[in-house]
């Protein structure tokens, strides 16, 4: 099962949705720095407006004051009068300098011809007055040339102020048109963030939720395999305790008999004839014959119920000792045993001695006519992947061989192919092997041609350090 | 000087077997027989009904007994200040590592597999007793 987390495609989209909130808050960054502009632009442009105003109040003082003075004579009237002509030389520079529209810029330049003649008509009709006297200045004044030139100057700025409350208009419309803008983007970016988070947290949610479903099934697993493992120890010592009784059981009523039995040869040895002792020795053969099957079944249970934790077994050690139990029926044999390199593997080193014994006992049992030669080898197994390592031992013998029909049967309880005449056992050797390397993990099987030779494989865990089965097969004693 | 022994074992025919293994002895061999642990204590602490019982210089224990098995009483028997110098030679079916090493575990003194074929078991007595009773030398006699 898959752990959960998120899918790759719920990233895109969270990274979309936090993406298209920056993009909207940088378009209201840009949105309300344009904001900014705008006022800037609002305030320059009402300068501007300011100015026209102030220039046309200035203009209007010029003429108060020209008129002033010639009203009164008063001289008085000239500072003020003067000021005026400046400031409106002054404001009209600044216009100058601010105004931007082209048609205002006409305007503008209208202005300063126009205020230039209206004020050399009220400088010159101010000479009059000083040159002439009053009555020939107020001729002047009557001429209406100094109200016409202020009527045309009206005209303009009336004309100016209002293109000039247009523009400012315009620019008002186009702050209000940004402040939206903005307002837009950062409603649109909180919306989106708030849609994002909730999205994030509804998928954590989910995840997190799945996490707790997994482990929880984990656990339920777990403890399943916990029940499973007591049945099965629990079913191991039932096993053991089975066969410790069983043996006990069957063992003492086959010494009773065989017991008597040879009693009775022995007693009355006199008095029998060979037929009797004959059937006395048949008995006690049977006796002893159920003891050894006895014995072989509780060695075959013990493979497992008093399997000993795994460790590292020298091969070529065990091989030793092998040779060395079997030196007997090797000398009567007259057995040759070659060995290649035999590695140190991983195993209950009880349980490997006893296969190798097994098996190159009965590489020496099952000779045929030829000078008996045993080679025993090792060779490392081809490794699937994620599987555990192996060595592949190999037993080779020239023996009597196995025919095609039997291979399969041999490594059954208790089956034999030849009578105990022809040679002695139970048949339980080849099932113990069999118990033992399966005990191991591994696979035992037999390649042979009848008359010529047999060769049993087997496979055995590489050792490994630190290795997992070395903690798996606790033995159970 | 009868050499007394007493064999706690619940098998009957094994004990028959014994006393015929021992009748070819050159020694004068008393075999004293109890069924089972409890009776084999009563007998060693002389309690009822065995008040007129010797103390053996010998127990042959069987490992495998009802009412009171070999180690219980191997167990009582080293604890019981009066009999624990006793020699105990336990002397039961079973092979199995485990027995072995509970029983030398109890301070058994030795520990001997009953062989099934008659022949070697009464080649078995004979060598307990060669090997107790003529090489070994027994605790002194406690009164």
């Amino acid at each position: 099962m898959r752990f959960p987390t998120l899918a790759a495609s719920a990233y895109l989209g969270y990274g979309l949705g936090i993406g298209t909130a920056l993009f909207l808050l940088s378009a209201a960054s840009f949105g309300y720095y344009q904001v900014q502009q705008n006022l800037s632009l609002l305030q320059e442009k009402s300068e501007i407006y300011i100015d026209l105003r102030r220039f046309f109040s200035q203009m209007q003082d010029v003429e108060t004051g020209s008129r002033g003075y010639l009203l009164t004579g008063d001289e008085t009237y000239i500072a003020p009068y003067s000021a005026a002509r400046m400031a409106v030389f002054e404001t009209l520079a600044a216009l100058d300098a601010q105004v931007e529209d082209p048609a205002q810029r006409k305007r503008m330049g209208e202005l300063h011809t126009l205020a230039e003649d209206k004020l050399e008509t009220v400088a010159n009709t101010i000479a009059i007055f000083r040159e002439r006297g009053e009555a020939a200045a107020v001729e002047r004044v009557r001429t209406g040339q100094g109200k016409r030139a202020m009527d045309k100057i009206r005209a303009v700025i009336d004309a100016a102020e209002t293109r000039q409350r247009e523009i400012i208009g315009e620019i008002k419309d186009l702050g209000r048109w940004y402040s939206t803008f903005t307002m837009v983007c950062l409603g649109a970016a909180t919306f989106t963030i708030a849609l994002n988070g909730a999205a994030i947290a509804l998928a954590i949610n989910r995840v997190s939720a799945e996490r707790r479903r997994l482990l929880e099934e984990t656990q339920s697993h777990l403890n399943a395999l916990e029940a499973s493992n007591a049945a099965l120890n629990r079913a191991n010592e039932e096993l053991q305790h089975f066969s410790y009784v069983a043996s006990h059981d069957l063992q003492e009523p086959l010494r009773s008999v065989s017991g008597y039995v040879q009693l009775l040869g022995k007693r009355y040895e006199g008095e029998l004839d060979e037929k009797a002792l004959g059937y006395i020795a048949k008995s006690n053969a049977a006796a002893q014959r159920m003891q050894t099957l006895i014995e072989d079944l509780l060695a075959y249970t013990r493979v497992n119920t008093q399997g000993r934790a795994f460790e590292r077994v020298d091969t070529a050690r065990v091989l030793d000792d092998t040779v060395a139990n079997l030196h007997a029926a090797i000398e009567e044999a007259g057995a040759t045993i070659r060995r290649g390199n035999l590695p140190p593997v991983e195993g209950d080193r009880v349980q490997v001695a006893q296969l190798m014994q097994n098996l190159v006992g009965n590489a020496i049992k099952f000779r045929g006519e030829r000078p008996v030669e045993i080679t025993i080898d090792a060779v490392r197994e081809p490794m699937a992947p994620a599987e555990r390592a192996r060595w592949r031992f190999s037993i080779r013998d020239n023996g009597i061989g196995i025919a095609p029909e039997y291979l399969d049967r041999i490594f059954k309880i208790f089956q034999r192919l030849h009578t105990r005449q022809e040679y002695p056992g139970t048949g339980i050797g080849l099932a113990l092997c069999k118990r033992i390397v399966e005990r191991h993990e591994g696979k035992i099987w037999v390649k042979s041609t009848l008359g010529e030779g047999t060769t049993f494989y087997f496979t055995l865990p590489v050792l490994v350090p630190g290795s997992s089965l070395i903690a798996m097969k606790e033995g159970r004693d | 000087m009868p050499i007394n022994i007493l064999m706690a074992e619940d098998n009957p025919d094994d004990v028959e077997l014994t006393r015929e293994a021992l009748v070819d002895s050159k020694m004068s061999i008393h075999l004293d027989h109890v069924p089972d642990g409890v009776e084999a204590l009563r007998f060693l602490r002389r309690q009822p009904p065995y008040e007129n019982a010797t103390t053996p210089d010998l127990v042959l224990l069987d490992l495998n007994m009802p009412r009171k098995d070999g180690r219980e009483v191997l167990n009582d028997i080293r604890a019981d200040n009066a009999l624990r110098k006793l020699p105990v030679v336990i002397l039961t079916t079973s092979g199995s590592e485990e027995d072995v090493s509970t029983a030398y575990g109890l301070n058994a003194n030795c520990y001997i597999q009953k062989p099934v074929d008659f022949e070697q078991f009464i080649k078995v007595v004979k060598a307990i007793e060669n090997f107790w009773f003529t090489i070994v030398k027994l605790p002194p006699k406690q009164h």
